[in-house]
């Protein structure tokens, strides 16, 4: 009677985890042709994450992207584009979130119960988020006049998060 | 990537009592809005949310990190003067920005337990579909189900959880398959986690729910349980040691004036000339005391799979008091424990139907064990008190320690002929288990020392098998 009762898995899912694989795969291969840091940091990138929605670590899910996001600052050093840039930084947000939902929902519901419908909405709203974000600054990048100074558009970036900070002081 | 401190305890704290309420104001508004609903009586039934019991939020620290992204691109950028990196660190602040707005839905849910088969014999699959409708106006991206199934009931196919999207009014329905065990079984509220869309903060409610499985008792079969010889004056089935009219043979002696003639041995007469007449052991009923252990200590188990020693108990009860109730006996019937229960002995229909009603309804033979574990000497003294002069006791319990091994001694001392019906919990995989396993048997050869009859009654055979397998021991 025993053997027949279902065990909960409390792993990560699936449909979240193969979104999550296939969002930093993408990172990888945008700004691959280009650099050859991201081809260096990609492989491990990927491995890592693979292993972290295996066996359910957070913490190797944010190494991993961690590792593709060091190889394309790397890249970005060296003169990466702005759209393979803006491309491999959003993607690899996008696998970090559907990631750690995975496990989220791994933890709390199991592998076996439907769960995808918990799952893609998320996932969705942030890649639809990164997407909006990435194509509006990519779209101010190049609609600035004569291009603004690198100093200027860090300075407003500063601003900005100064305000975010504040405002999460504020709002506790 | 872990730049943002852990929320601290009166963040979460505040978030608390905020979170109480707005659930509670929730619910509130989806009671009093009637807009949706189109005067239907069912569907109106099905669209009041169901009262939250508790409701708190919980950071999840989701976006942890998301703002150092930002700053160690920006300054690579500015120190490599690459607007490229800039753009990156600009996507940093955009999801900062983006998990500062997000905040956690106040779900109002309406969630309604459906059960396969209502009668149901203990053992059988029961099927139960839960609904859950979004009663709100919000939309809930992300919402997280775990029904409130009650530890005895093992669910057995499917999964009692679910992860789901509902709009308003949107319904979404998961279903699992239990193991129906004795007894009425209420579910516990189910727990909700939802999420908004950032899912920066989730909030967690308790969500109070109706629905019970009761489940009778299966019909043990009668068991034939030998009494031992402490009878009452009136006639039935226990063969006594005085002699009289019956079946067995007891013993012949001279003839006397008034005896019946078929009584006369006709044989001896014609043989030896002298009338003699045959005695024959004279039939008598009992009284009988049925106790069950029903301690904390007796929900005892092997396998959380498995019945509990508890459940056995009350199955045996009912099989022994429903056979010597048929025999004429009078059964009383009492559990000995924190919730108590006392039934005086009696026959007839109506008595049996008490005791039967009793075993599968009464808590004090609830499936759930008691929350008290306090020493139960004072009830096992009101039983004393209670126990009629010439009643017997069948005490049916797992023996699980060495207090109702010297209770029962001690009834059996008094006068009240103790039988012990043992269910085995059989708990033997562990070395503790072990260890127990070995205490029990200790116990059982304590009582058979003592004088006591022990019926040990695995889990693997049915209670009428380890009748008969034990009475040889007795007979002989």
């Amino acid at each position: 009677m025993s053997d027949a009762v279902p065990e909960l898995t409390r792993r990560p899912t699936r449909a979240a985890s193969a979104i999550a694989v296939a969002a930093l795969g993408a990172a990888a291969l945008a700004s691959a042709p280009y650099s050859r840091y991201v081809v260096w940091t990609g492989v491990p990138a990927v491995a890592l994450l693979a292993i972290g929605l295996t066996v359910g670590s957070r913490r190797s899910i944010t190494f991993g992207c961690a590792t593709l996001l060091v190889g394309v600052l790397a890249a970005g050093v060296e003169g990466l584009p702005a759209l393979p840039t803006l491309a491999s930084v959003t993607a690899t947000v996008i696998a970090w979130d559907a990631g750690h939902q995975a496990v989220g929902v791994g933890e709390q519901l199991g592998r076996e119960p439907r769960t995808v419908r918990a799952e893609l909405p998320h996932v969705g709203a942030t890649a639809a988020v990164g997407a909006v974000i990435a194509l509006g600054s990519y779209a101010a990048f190049f609609a600035a006049p004569g291009g603004l100074p690198v100093s200027a558009v860090a300075l407003a970036l500063l601003g900005a998060v100064s305000l975010l900070v504040a405002l999460r002081v504020r709002g506790g | 990537m872990s730049a943002t401190a852990e929320p601290s305890e009166a963040e979460a704290a505040s978030a608390d009592a905020t979170g109480a309420t707005d659930a509670a104001a929730a619910t509130d508004d989806a009671d009093a809005d009637p807009a949706t609903s189109d005067g239907d009586a069912e569907t109106r039934a099905g669209r009041v949310a169901n009262s939250v019991a508790s409701s708190r939020t919980r950071r999840t620290n989701r976006w942890t990190g998301i703002t150092a992204l930002a700053l160690l691109f920006g300054a690579a950028g500015l120190l490599a003067t690459r607007p490229p990196l800039v753009l990156a660190a600009a996507v940093g602040v955009g999801y900062a920005a983006y998990a500062r707005a997000g905040d956690a839905p106040e779900p109002a849910l309406s969630i309604t337990r459906e059960f396969g088969d209502g009668a149901s014999e203990p053992g059988d699959e029961v099927r139960v579909v839960v609904t859950v409708r979004n009663v709100g106006d919000e939309f809930l991206p992300d919402l997280r189900i775990a029904d409130g199934v009650p530890d005895e009931l093992v669910v057995s196919d499917g999964v009692a959880r679910l992860g789901t999207a509902l709009r308003p009014g949107e319904a979404a329905t998961f279903e699992y398959a239990v193991t129906a065990r004795r007894g009425t079984h209420e579910f516990g509220p189910a727990t909700v986690v939802a999420r908004g869309f950032t899912g920066t903060i989730e909030r967690v409610q308790s969500v109070e729910t109706d629905g019970s499985l009761a489940c009778p008792p299966s019909a043990a079969g009668l068991v034939d349980l030998p009494l031992r010889s402490l009878t009452t004056p009136h006639a039935g089935r226990v063969s006594t040691d005085v002699g009289g009219s019956g079946v067995e043979f007891h013993s012949t002696r001279e003839y006397r004036v008034g005896d019946p003639l078929s009584r006369v041995d006709w044989n001896r007469l014609a043989r030896t000339g002298e009338p003699t007449t045959v005695e024959f052991r004279e039939e008598r009923s009992a009284t009988v005391t049925v106790v069950v252990d029903a301690r904390e200590a007796a929900y005892r188990r092997g396998d959380p799979a498995e019945r509990h020693a508890v459940d056995r108990s009350v199955e045996a009860a009912d099989g022994v008091a429903d056979a010597l109730l048929g025999g004429g006996d009078k059964v009383g019937l009492a559990a000995l424990g924190p919730r108590e229960f006392w039934l005086a002995p009696a026959a007839g229909g109506g008595h049996r139907a008490r005791i039967a009603d009793a075993l599968a309804t009464d808590r004090a033979f609830s499936p759930t064990p008691p929350e008290s574990t306090t020493l139960t000497g004072s009830h096992a003294r009101r039983i004393e008190q209670r126990l009629p002069e010439s009643s017997q006791v069948i005490l049916v319990s797992p023996l699980p320690d060495d207090w109702i091994v010297r209770r029962a001694r001690l009834w059996n001392a008094r006068g009240h002929l103790v039988t012990v019906l043992s269910p085995d919990p059989m708990v033997t995989d562990t070395s503790g288990g072990r260890l127990a396993a070995v205490e029990r048997a200790e116990r059982v050869s304590r009582l058979r020392e003592a004088g006591l009859r022990v019926v040990d009654w695995t889990a693997d055979e049915s209670l009428a098998a380890a009748v008969a397998g034990t009475e040889r021991r007795w007979t002989a």
